[in-house]
C-alpha cells in the first residue's frame, strides 16, 4: 500500500524522562472527562432529536398533531397510532415482503459468496486469477444505474410483482466474494490438509470445517447485506407496481406523497417506526458484526 | 471440477444480473426503444448526441473557467500523489489526459440562440455534482471528527457510537419522513424552534437556494455514521506507542493529529472518499421522496433523470444511454477503488 | 497488480459483449392484440360475467379506512370518498356479479410511472383512470381497448358527453375511454374582501378584472383598501403556476405548440407577455411568490388573499369551510378569448395479453356504472360533470356554486393538445417557468430552451 512511510519517522521520538503523566484521578483530568461527557451527551442528544420527535409524534393523537406538531414532547399520549399502523393499511404485508426479500437475499448471498470465495482462495484451477479479476471488476458497476436493463429483463420474463424480481438482482455481490476469499485465504492450510488425510472430500471440508470457521465473517456479511437489502429503494420501486408487492421502504415512501399524510401524521410516524423496527433491533443486537461488516466491506482490512 | 461447482451459483447470478445488464444497456442505448410498445428502431449514436449535444454549440476558452481550472487543479493534485507513491507513470498519464480532456470539453456550451438538446441532463448532472462535491467533504470531515471524539472516550464509547450510527440503519423512506416534517415551514420542529425567536418558518424544501442544502443535511444525518465507523476502525489501527512517544516528546494535540493521525489514516481516508463519492453520485431516494427534483429543477439528480426518461417519457433507449454515461463516470472513480482493493488481494 | 490492471478492459468487455449479444434477442414483448375485440365484448353473455373479478386503478387516493363498506352516495364529499363509495355501491348492487378490486398504491404524482411499468410488464389493471391529455400516449400504442362497438352493449350514451369530452376520449376517430369529468382552473373569491375594497357592482357582486391593466388596478385597490393580496397562486412545487401562464397564453389565441401540433411554439411574444404578467404580480407584491399548494389554500381560507387560483376540486370543501362569503367563478378572461387550463378524468380499459372479452365486458359494465353515476361524482367533488344532461339538470344547477362556473365547462375549458408526449411537453413548460421564477433565468432564454426541449421530446416519441 501507499503509506509505507511509517508515521513515527516524522516525529522526534526523544522522550524526556520523567514527564509527569496525568493520572486518571487528577482533578484536571476529571474535569476534562466531565466536560467531554457533557459535550458528548449534548451532541448525541441533538443527533437523536429527529428520532425522538418521530417517536413523540407516533405517540400523539392525530388530531392534536393537526393543531401543532412542532414540539418535541407529545401533548397527550396514545397508542392508537400503532394500533392503526399495524391493523389498517398494508404495512403488515410490506413487512412480510421486506422480511422474505431481505432474509432470502442475505442467506443466499452469504452461501454463494462463501462458496465462490472458498473456490477462489483455496482451489487451484486454471484462469483463477483472471476470473477473480473479472468478479472484482463488478465492483465498478453502479447498481443504481443499471435498473433500466434489469427492469427490461424482469418484465420480459413476466416476473414483475414477485419475490424473484425483488431478490434475484441483489444476489450478484462481488464484494461478498472478495470478503470471503480474503477470509479463507487466511485460514491455515494445515487444517484442511489434516481433514483431507482423514479422507474428507472437498464439500465435507467446506461445510464441516471452513464454514464454521468463517462464521464471524459470514455474520458480518449477512448483517451488512440484510441492512442494505431492507433499505433498498430504487429497485423495489421499479420492480413492483402493486402495493401488495411493495417493501417497507417503498411502501412508506408511497404514503408520503399522499395528501392524507397531513391529517394523520401520528399514524404515519408510527408506520415509519414499525417499519424501521427490525433494523433497529438487528442493529442493537448485532452492532459489532454490522460495524465489522462495514469495515471489511470497504476493503479497509 | 470442484471449483466449477463452487463457483457456478455465484457466477451465474453475477453474469446474468450484473454483467449482462451492462451489455444490455450498451445495446439498448443504440435504439429508439419504446417502453410501452415493441418499437425498437436503430438510431446509432443519436441518443448520445441528444444527451451530450445541442444546437448552436460553440467552444471558447473562457466559458466556465472556474470549474475548468478546478478540474485541472484536482488533476494536478492526483498526479502529484500518484507520482509520490512510486512508479505509477501510466496512471499519472491517464489521469492527466482525462483531466485535460474534461477541461477542454467543458468549454463547449450553447452559443447565442443555441440550446442543449436535453438541458435537463446537464441540470441534473450539475445538481448531482454539487451534491457529491459538497456532501462528500462534509461527510468525511464530520465522520472523522466524530471518530476522533469517540476515540477519546474511555467509557460509554459504544453508546455514543450507537447513537451516531443509528440513523444509518433506518430505511431511506423513514429518514425522509422525519426530515420532510422536521423541515416543514408550518409544522416542523425547526419552525417551532425558530418560532421561539419570533422567526417565521422557513420553507427549506420549496426554496430553490435551500432545497439542496436541506437534502445534503438529511443525507449527512443519515449516513455520516458509516464513515465514522470506518475512521474509528482506522484509528484503532494506529499504534498507541506513537502517541505515547509523541506525548513524551511534548507534542501538542494538533501536532499529534497532523503527524500521527493524518498519515496513519491516509489509507482509510482514500477508501472513505471513494466509497462516498460513488454513493453520493447515485443519490436518488432522498431527492425523489422529499422534493421530486423540485422546486423547479433545483434538486433533480441523474438517477431521477434516468428514471423519468424511461418510465415517464417511455424512452428506454435514451434512459439506457444516460445509464451508460453514469456507468462510465462511476467506473472511472471505482477503478481507483478496484486498484486499491485488488492490490490487497 | 499493475499488469492485471492494464489487462482489465479486455477481460471485462468480453463477457459484456457476449451477454449483450445473448440478451438482445430476448427482450421486448409488450401487449398488443385486443384491437378488434369490440364485437366479442358486446357478445359476452350475461351468465359468463357472473363471478368475474376486475382490478381498478386510480389516482384519487386511498381512504378505505374512512369509508369502509359504505354505499351511501347521498352525502359524500371529496374525490377519494366519492369514488370509493361508488365502487362499494357497484360491488354491492351490480346484477352481473362482478367484483371490483382497487389496486392500492399509486398517488397521483407517480400514478403514470406505475401504470407504465405495469403495462411494460404485461400486468395492467382492467380499468385505469386517465387524464384526457395522457390518452393519446396509450391509444396510439394500441394499449387501450377501442370501445366504439362495445359501448352499444352497455347502452353507454356517449352522445351525451360534453363537446370537449367527445374530443378527449377519441384518438384517430376511435373511442378509447369513457369520460368522468372536466376539471379546470377557477377563480375562488372572497366576496367580503372584494366588498371591502369596493370591487363590486350595484348588487354587491364582485367585479373581476377583464384585462391585465384592470387586474393590476384592482390589485392595487385591494392592497390599498384592505392590505391584502388580490390573488394567491400556488407556484412552488405545483403545476398551477404554469397552468395560469398557460391559460393566459391561450387567452391570447396562442398555444404551446404550432397549429399542426408538430413543433414547439412557446418562444412567442404571447408567452413572454403571459409570463411577464404573472411574474409582475409576484414582484409588485400583489401575490405571495413563496406559496405551495397548501400554503396558498390556507392563506385564502385565512382571508389573506381575495382570490385563489385553483381547480374545481376544492369548491365543495371551501364552500363548507370558508368563514367568509365564498364564491367560485370562471377564471377571468384578461385577453381577447375566454380560455382556461383544463383537463379531463377518463376511464380507459387497458389491453390485456389474454384479451379476455369477459373481463373487458366486466370492466366496461363498471365504467358504464361510473358514467351513469356521473352526477354523484360532480356533486361530490366540484368537478364539472362530463355529461350535458347533468350539467343542465336542475339538481346540478341548484348545487352550490355550480351555476357560477358552468361556462367554464361548456365553453372556456378547451382541449389540451391531443398528442402523444403531452405530459413530457407540459413538464418542460413547468420547468421553464420555474427556472424563470426560482433560478432567475431570463425569460427569453428559458422559453427558447423550452422550445428546443419540447421539439426534442416531440421527436423522441
Amino acid at each position: 500500500m501507499a503509506h509505507t512511510t511509517a508515521p513515527q519517522t516524522r516525529i522526534r521520538t526523544k522522550a524526556p524522562a520523567g514527564t509527569p503523566r496525568t493520572q486518571p484521578q487528577s482533578p484536571a483530568a476529571r474535569r476534562r472527562t466531565v466536560t467531554y461527557h457533557g459535550l458528548m451527551i449534548v451532541a448525541a442528544f441533538t443527533w437523536f432529536i429527529p428520532v425522538l420527535w418521530m417517536i413523540s409524534m407516533a405517540l400523539t393523537p392525530n388530531d392534536s398533531l393537526q393543531r401543532s406538531s412542532s414540539s418535541l414532547l407529545p401533548s397527550s399520549l396514545t397508542l392508537e397510532n400503532f394500533v392503526t399502523a399495524l391493523g389498517a393499511g398494508e404495512l403488515a404485508r410490506w413487512f412480510l415482503n421486506s422480511a422474505v426479500v431481505s432474509i432470502t437475499t442475505t442467506v443466499v448471498t452469504v452461501i454463494f459468496c462463501a462458496m465462490a470465495g472458498y473456490a477462489f482462495s483455496r482451489i487451484h484451477f486454471p484462469g483463477r486469477r483472471l476470473l477473480f479479476i473479472v468478479v472484482l471488476a463488478g465492483l465498478m458497476v453502479p447498481k443504481e444505474a443499471m435498473f433500466v436493463p434489469l427492469f427490461l429483463m424482469i418484465s420480459s420474463a413476466d416476473l414483475q410483482n414477485s419475490y424473484p424480481a425483488l431478490i434475484l438482482p441483489r444476489l450478484a455481490a462481488p464484494l461478498g466474494v472478495f470478503l470471503m476469499a480474503q477470509f479463507f485465504s487466511k485460514v491455515p492450510v494445515e487444517l484442511e490438509e489434516a481433514a483431507r488425510i482423514d479422507g474428507a472430500g472437498r464439500w465435507r471440508i467446506f461445510f464441516a470445517i471452513m464454514l464454521p470457521l468463517a462464521r464471524p465473517a459470514m455474520a458480518s456479511l449477512a448483517i451488512f447485506t440484510f441492512v442494505l437489502t431492507w433499505n433498498d429503494y430504487l429497485w423495489p420501486l421499479v420492480a413492483s407496481t402493486r402495493s401488495e408487492w411493495f417493501t417497507v421502504t417503498t411502501g412508506l415512501a408511497s404514503l408520503q406523497s399522499n395528501f392524507a399524510a397531513a391529517t394523520d401524521l401520528g399514524t404515519l410516524m408510527a408506520r415509519g417506526l414499525v417499519g424501521s423496527l427490525p433494523l433497529i433491533i438487528v442493529f442493537l443486537l448485532f452492532q459489532r458484526q454490522l460495524i465489522r461488516g462495514i469495515t471489511l466491506g470497504s476493503g479497509e482490512k | 471440477m470442484d471449483a466449477a461447482l463452487f463457483l457456478a451459483p455465484f457466477l451465474a447470478v453475477y453474469a446474468i444480473f450484473l454483467l449482462a445488464p451492462v451489455g444490455q444497456a450498451l445495446y439498448m442505448s443504440g435504439f429508439n426503444w419504446d417502453l410501452l410498445s415493441p418499437i425498437r428502431q436503430f438510431v446509432g449514436a443519436d441518443n448520445y448526441l441528444r444527451m451530450l449535444w445541442g444546437t448552436g454549440i460553440v467552444w471558447n476558452i473562457s466559458h466556465a473557467w472556474l470549474p475548468r481550472l478546478l478540474v485541472l487543479a484536482v488533476t494536478a493534485l492526483i498526479i502529484r500523489s500518484l507520482l509520490r507513491q512510486g512508479p505509477s507513470k501510466t496512471a499519472a498519464v491517464v489521469t492527466g489526459a482525462a483531466g485535460v480532456i474534461i477541461a477542454v470539453l467543458l468549454g463547449f456550451h450553447p452559443g447565442p440562440g443555441g440550446a442543449w438538446n436535453d438541458s435537463g441532463f446537464w441540470n441534473s448532472l450539475q445538481n448531482t455534482l454539487v451534491f457529491t462535491l459538497v456532501s462528500t467533504p462534509i461527510l468525511i470531515a464530520l465522520g472523522l471528527a466524530m471518530a476522533l471524539l469517540l476515540n477519546n472516550a474511555r467509557r460509554g464509547r459504544s453508546a455514543y457510537r450507537a447513537v451516531f450510527f443509528l440513523p444509518y440503519v433506518l430505511p431511506i423512506s423513514a429518514v425522509t419522513l422525519i426530515w420532510s416534517y422536521l423541515l416543514n415551514p408550518d409544522r416542523g420542529l425547526i419552525a417551532g424552534a425558530l418560532g421561539w425567536f419570533g422567526v417565521d418558518g422557513i420553507a427549506f424544501l420549496s426554496e430553490p437556494a435551500l432545497a439542496m442544502p436541506a437534502i445534503i443535511a438529511t443525507s449527512v444525518w443519515w449516513s455520516v455514521g458509516f464513515n465514522m465507523v470506518l475512521f474509528a476502525a482506522g484509528l484503532q489501527d494506529i499504534e498507541p506507542a506513537y502517541y505515547e512517544a509523541a506525548s513524551l516528546d511534548g507534542a501538542g494535540y494538533w501536532q499529534r493529529f497532523r503527524h500521527i493521525t493524518v498519515p496513519g489514516l491516509s489509507h482509510v481516508t482514500v477508501l472513505v472518499t471513494i466509497t462516498q463519492l460513488i454513493a453520493s453520485f447515485q443519490i436518488f431516494g432522498q431527492v425523489y421522496i422529499m422534493t421530486r427534483g423540485g422546486p423547479g429543477t433545483a434538486t433533480e439528480v441523474l438517477i431521477q433523470h434516468v428514471y423519468e426518461a424511461g418510465f415517464k417519457n417511455y424512452q428506454l433507449g435514451y434512459a439506457a444511454a444516460l445509464s451508460v454515461f453514469l456507468f462510465v463516470v462511476m467506473a472511472a472513480v471505482a477503478a481507483v477503488q478496484f486498484r486499491l482493493i485488488s492490490k490487497d488481494a | 497488480m499493475h499488469v492485471i490492471h492494464q489487462r482489465l478492459p479486455k477481460t471485462v468487455l468480453l463477457p459484456v459483449i457476449a451477454s449483450a449479444l445473448l440478451l438482445s434477442g430476448c427482450s421486448g414483448g409488450t401487449t398488443t392484440g385486443a384491437a378488434d375485440s369490440g364485437q366479442s365484448i358486446a357478445d359476452v353473455a350475461e351468465e359468463d360475467l357472473q363471478g368475474t373479478t376486475i382490478e381498478f386503478s386510480h389516482f384519487f387516493g386511498e381512504c378505505s379506512d374512512e369509508v369502509g363498506d359504505s354505499t351511501d352516495i347521498t352525502a359524500v364529499v371529496g374525490e377519494c370518498p366519492t369514488i370509493t363509495t361508488l365502487t362499494n355501491k357497484f360491488n354491492a348492487e351490480n346484477e352481473h356479479g362482478i367484483t371490483v378490486n382497487r389496486l392500492g398504491g399509486a398517488a397521483w404524482d407517480n400514478y403514470y410511472d406505475q401504470l407504465n411499468t405495469a403495462i411494460a410488464g404485461s400486468t395492467p389493471p382492467d380499468v385505469a383512470a386517465m387524464h384526457g391529455a395522457s390518452l393519446v400516449d396509450y391509444a396510439q400504442r394500441s394499449l387501450l381497448v377501442p370501445l366504439d362497438e362495445a359501448v352499444a352493449a352497455t347502452d353507454t350514451d356517449l352522445e351525451d358527453a360534453l363537446p370537449v369530452e367527445q374530443d378527449a376520449i377519441r384518438y384517430e376517430d376511435k373511442v378509447y375511454a369513457v369520460p368522468f369529468d372536466v376539471h379546470a382552473a377557477l377563480a375562488h373569491v372572497n366576496v367580503d374582501l372584494f366588498r371591502q375594497a369596493g370591487l363590486v357592482d350595484d348588487t354587491g357582486a364582485p367585479v373581476l378584472p377583464t384585462s391585465t391593466e384592470e387586474f393590476i388596478t384592482a390589485a392595487k385597490t385591494m392592497k390599498d383598501k384592505t392590505g391584502k393580496n388580490l390573488i394567491a397562486i400556488p407556484r412552488v412545487g405545483d403545476n398551477l403556476g404554469w397552468h395560469l401562464v398557460h391559460s393566459l397564453i391561450m387567452q391570447q389565441g396562442s398555444s404551446v405548440l404550432s397549429e399542426d401540433l408538430t413543433e414547439a411554439n412557446l418562444d412567442t411574444p404571447e408567452a413572454r407577455k403571459a409570463v411577464d404578467f404573472v411574474s409582475s404580480l409576484f414582484t409588485s407584491g400583489y401575490a405571495d411568490g413563496d406559496q405551495t399548494y397548501d400554503a396558498a389554500g390556507q392563506s385564502f381560507l385565512n382571508g389573506e388573499a381575495a382570490m385563489l387560483y385553483n381547480g374545481t376540486w376544492v369548491v365543495d370543501s371551501y364552500n363548507a369551510e370558508a368563514s367568509f362569503e365564498y364564491q367560485a367563478t370562471n377564471f377571468p378572461t384578461l385577453f381577447k378569448e375566454p380560455a382556461v387550463w383544463s383537463n379531463q378524468h377518463l376511464w380507459a380499459i387497458p389491453a390485456q395479453k389474454d384479451a379476455d372479452p369477459v373481463k373487458y365486458r366486466a370492466a366496461l359494465e363498471f365504467v358504464n356504472f361510473l358514467y351513469e353515476n356521473d352526477a354523484t361524482w360532480a356533486l361530490g367533488t366540484g368537478h364539472i360533470s362530463s355529461r350535458t344532461s347533468i350539467v343542465e339538470s336542475p339538481e346540478y344547477e341548484a348545487a352550490p356554486q355550480r351555476q357560477n362556473y358552468a361556462e367554464t365547462g361548456l365553453t372556456n375549458a378547451g382541449l389540451l393538445p391531443h398528442i402523444s408526449n403531452w405530459p413530457a411537453v407540459e413538464k418542460i413548460c413547468v420547468q421553464a417557468v420555474e427556472s424563470i421564477w426560482f433560478q432567475d433565468a431570463p425569460v427569453e432564454d428559458a422559453l427558447r430552451e423550452a422550445d428546443a426541449n419540447i421539439n426534442s421530446a416531440l421527436a423522441g416519441g
